[in-house]
């Protein structure tokens, strides 16, 4: 038997395991697949809105929204998870920079600005920088002329054959130092002809298992610094957080399943005692101490819907709260300015993280509940805004409940 | 202001307006059609891809039946690219009205309707999806219809003979002398420049907004608007077309479109040609009626909801809005749902006896029946010229297209594939749910020339159009037109969005499970990886714009 069973391997669940283990627990990760990191962009959004200081705008929004996730993890767990998981990814290799002081500031693939508040290597603050913006022909996900006035297109040997490289395998490649100097040649080659360059932007693929190190050559072998634009799916930002981390994971004794769906939760009298999961010839059981529920939300897959407006939670089959009436799920154009209120779906817990039932009470002793399958108060900010913040929070504060540390 | 002339002017770029230019054009006259969007942006691009064999009709329409059954045996001869010969089936259901039957059997037979009984064990063995308690089926020679291929043939072929298109141009004055149409004025919707067309005479041929058409002429046109909404499946469940054997109703057909099936459709009378509106309930109806005839419907994801406005001709609305509105009511009094009593065939209007001379317009028919409308009222315009050119269209094959259709036949994926495995020279693939790749891009932009727009490419390529709503392809289209065509990058980025937008409008309606999943993918896709923002001459509404 487990101290805790973690159902998921998306943000909030590989963090609650990373988390756990800082405690010294015997941990289970059981999921479907590999979780939302590798759709993420693979930075850590706290509140990207935010101007200035986090700490002051996350007091504001704890203030008004006494349910938003942040309120219920209090702000505690928001900065005591960010340190926590900066020391967790520069023990994986993946030093994480960041702080609540201001956010960063991204060039983004469409030219834009994205601010995330803590950044794994190869994103680094690059606004008011005079980049040149470097592509591969023919390379179908990333288009440099659309993210700033300076571009260029250089060729990769890889893109010679006949294939459509994802993000990952042309990541791949990059390990190689010839490869690296390859493309180097041709951007010196191009910086000779521009005047006043001051750094060189690349899609984020430099690299796969030791992205500091390709990017620290990279910039030796251009003469400026390089920073990575992130670009469609998958992410080799967050695919590098979920490989690195998995591998920490099992180094480290944490029983990680990944590929087992979990169909059912096991409940005794009013206390959760674990799991059950799909296998070949029968349902197999896995025991725990306490399970953390870290599903997702829509997107992850930890709750479904149907066009009658029904929404639902399938393993334990918790309450959702969720606006019955679907046409108004989403406001009337994708980009508005507004978030969708579909987003507030989810499921309600208290302050230590336990899912409650319609009448408001726990609803079983030893399950807690992290990241998106979260319930959020109508009028906050959009949940892309608060991503992994969210996530991490939750996570932390669930671990610290599912393990009696407070 | 710039000015051009010719002797027909042709208001509207949908299948009947196409119909007329080429056949106009062939009979030696010069002509000119205007279209305010792309062409088939109305009625002929919002429909369900069905040639209709006439059998739908043949018990309340029987004239619209005819016409049906003429035209589909015709169409089958001049364009055969733009016709899948899927073949059609009517199916009745427990749920069907078994005194239907024989009133149906009877109509098909005096109309000259082919019909082919099949057991239900055949036909589950042909198409193991359909509900096996059907009880009792017909073949008949429907076919699925790809509307655009059929338009870009049409406009090339005419173009050949002198025939000229100008779309994305508004008719926004018709300049009507002494009770006799001299030209019209037109915007240039990309330019905003003025263009001024001399002609003798025009053809309003606009569809749902022939009424609008024929106000700026001075003209009321007494039209009855009925919207029909339409669903497209991801899966095709079926290779033939199904149509429930009953009297015509909400959702009774299924037609197998390329790599979908799309279900229709619906009939509500609408004020507005532009009313294209899709509830949750019509769509919770639509799957409802769906799983009748293929009982694991809902298991399939819809992947876009449309609608499209029906112009019917409706002699009472001419008189006043009053009169239509009694006219109206006592028509739904007699029949069970809204729009579904008026005929489907076509009605073409002389407004000489209305005091301006030189003006046609021609309203009803269907998308199957173009042709003859197109032959009928050319043969109108050409009286009034005093020529005697006989109509050849029924004889003339049109032309293919060839940049368009390159590893493109009919969409099915095993074609595409096979196209794909044998081209050496194919670039990469852009949108992999429809299997386009860069290289049909690239001429689908060079063949759009300047102003070509991310849905025009949407049109000609199906780029978008899959399971992922354009959440990879959008930003890669938009990457690649701005390669070639030297976009600004806020234009670019312009419309990225507008595309990502006008995917949603379709795409909204049917937010829920995986295609939900899908939809919340894209938005993190395009806000958060791409850093895509708001528009910010939209800022601040938060509601429909």
């Amino acid at each position: 038997m487990d101290d805790v069973l973690i159902v998921g391997a998306g943000w909030a669940g590989l963090t609650a395991a990373a988390f756990a283990l800082e405690q010294g627990a015997k941990i289970r990760v059981i999921a479907q697949g590999i979780g939302s990191p590798a759709i993420t962009p693979g930075w850590i959004s706290v509140l990207d809105g935010a101007q200035g200081d986090l700490h002051t705008a996350l007091a504001d929004l704890v203030a008004h929204f006494p349910d938003h996730p942040y309120a219920l993890a209090g702000i505690e767990s928001v900065t005591a998870a960010l340190q926590t998981f900066e020391a967790f990814s520069a023990k994986i290799g993946l030093p994480y920079a960041g702080s609540l002081a201001h956010n960063h500031r991204l060039i983004s693939p469409l030219g834009g600005l994205q601010s995330p508040a803590y950044v794994p290597p190869g994103y680094r603050a690059s606004a008011g920088e005079r980049p040149l913006m470097v592509g591969f022909r023919g390379w179908r996900d990333y288009y440099p002329a659309l993210s700033g006035e300076n571009h260029t297109l250089i060729d990769l040997d890889v893109l010679n054959r006949q294939w459509d490289a994802p993000p990952t395998e042309i990541a791949r490649s990059f390990d190689y130092p010839e490869v690296r100097a390859h493309a180097a040649d041709q951007v010196c080659a191009h910086l000779n002809r521009l005047k006043g360059v001051s750094a060189v932007g690349f899609p984020a693929v430099l690299g796969l298992s030791h992205p500091s190190e390709v990017i620290a050559d990279l910039s030796q072998r251009i003469g400026l610094p390089v920073f990575e634009v992130a670009t469609l799916p998958p992410s080799v930002p967050g695919t590098r957080l979920f490989n690195l981390s998995r591998r920490y994971l099992l180094d480290h004794k944490v029983r990680l399943q990944i590929g087992h769906p979990v169909i059912r939760g096991l409940i005794e009298g009013d206390r959760v005692i674990g799991v059950e999961v799909a296998a070949a010839g029968k349902p197999e059981r896995f025991r725990a101490a306490a399970v953390i529920l870290a599903t997702g939300g829509l997107y992850g897959g930890g709750l479904f819907s149907d066009d009658r407006g029904q929404v639902w939670e399938p393993i334990f089959g918790l309450p959702v709260k969720h606006e019955p009436d679907r046409s108004r799920w989403f406001e009337g154009r994708m980009m508005s300015p507004a978030s969708h209120p579909i987003h507030q779906a989810g499921i309600s817990v208290n302050h230590q993280m336990q899912p409650l039932s319609t009448q408001g009470e726990v609803f079983a002793a030893g399950l807690y509940a992290a990241g998106h399958v979260i319930a959020y108060p109508t009028g906050t900010p959009s949940p892309l805004e608060t991503y992994e913040g969210v996530a991490l929070a939750t996570a932390y504060r669930a671990v610290q409940y599912a393990l009696g540390k407070t | 202001m710039q000015s051009i002339s010719c002797e027909v002017l042709i208001i509207g770029g949908g299948a009947t307006g196409a119909g007329i230019l080429f056949d106009l054009s062939q009979r030696g006259l010069k002509v000119v059609l205007v279209e305010q969007n792309d062409l088939g942006t109305g009625t002929s691009g919002r429909y369900h891809g069905l040639l209709h064999s006439g059998a739908r009709y043949v018990v309340r329409d029987p004239a619209s039946a005819k016409e049906c059954i003429d035209e589909n045996l015709i169409l089958r001869r001049i364009a055969p690219h733009v016709i899948e010969d899927t073949g059609g089936w009517f199916a009745a259901f427990p749920q069907d009205d078994p005194n239907y039957v024989p009133l149906w059997l009877q109509g098909c037979a005096q109309a000259g309707i082919k019909v082919e009984p099949l057991t239900p064990t055949q036909a589950l063995r042909e198409e193991p999806h359909l509900n096996p308690q059907v009880r009792e089926l017909y073949r008949v020679p429907d076919g699925a219809c790809d509307s655009w291929e059929l338009l870009h043939s049409l406009v090339q072929g005419a173009a050949a003979l002198g025939g000229r298109t100008l779309t994305y141009h508004q008719v926004v004055g018709i300049d009507v002398r002494e009770g006799r149409v001299k030209g019209a004025y037109l915007l240039n919707r990309h330019t905003g420049e003025e263009l001024q067309v001399e002609a003798q005479v025009i053809v309003n041929a606009a569809g749902p907004w022939a009424g609008e058409v024929g106000k700026l002429a001075g003209l009321k046109i007494g039209m009855s608007l009925s919207k029909g909404i339409m669903i497209a499946m991801n899966t095709r469940w079926t290779n033939v077309i199904i149509n429930r054997l009953d009297k015509p109703g909400d959702g009774d057909i299924l037609v197998p479109v390329g790599t979908v099936a799309v279900i229709g459709t619906t009939s509500v009378t609408v004020d507005h040609p532009d009313d294209r509106s899709i509830t949750p309930k019509e769509v919770s109806e639509m799957l409802d009626a769906g799983e009748v005839m293929i009982p694991d419907f809902r298991m399939g994801r819809a992947l876009r909801a449309w609608a499209g406005v029906r112009p019917l001709y409706d002699p009472g609305g001419a008189v006043s809005t009053q009169t239509h509105k009694e006219a109206h009511d006592e028509h739904v009094a007699e029949a069970d749902d809204e729009g579904r009593f008026i005929t489907r065939t076509f009605t073409s209007l002389d407004h000489a006896d209305q005091g301006v001379e030189g003006m046609l317009t021609i309203v009803g028919g269907k998308l199957t029946t173009y042709r003859q409308m197109a032959e009928k009222i050319s043969d109108q315009v050409c009286r009034m010229f005093k020529r005697e050119n006989p109509c050849r269209t029924a004889e003339t094959t049109l032309p293919t297209p060839e940049w368009l259709h390159r590893g493109k036949k009919h969409h099915t994926l095993p074609r595409r594939l096979q196209a794909l495995e044998h081209a050496a020279t194919q670039k990469p693939l852009i949108c992999e749910c429809e299997i386009v790749t860069r290289t049909q891009l690239e001429h689908a932009i060079h063949e759009g020339g300047p102003g070509v727009s991310l849905d025009d490419l949407r049109r000609d390529l199906r780029v978008g159009m899959g399971p992922c709503q354009g959440g990879f392809c959008a930003y890669r289209t938009a990457g690649v037109l701005q390669e070639l065509t030297h976009l600004s990058r806020e234009q670019a980025v312009e419309a990225l969005r507008d595309f990502v937008e006008e995917r949603f409008r379709g795409n909204r309606p049917l937010l829920w499970g995986h295609q939900l999943r899908q939809a919340l993918l894209d938005e993190s896709i395009y806000r958060r990886s791409l850093g895509l923002t708001p528009n910010p001459a939209l800022e601040g509404e938060t509601k429909h714009g």
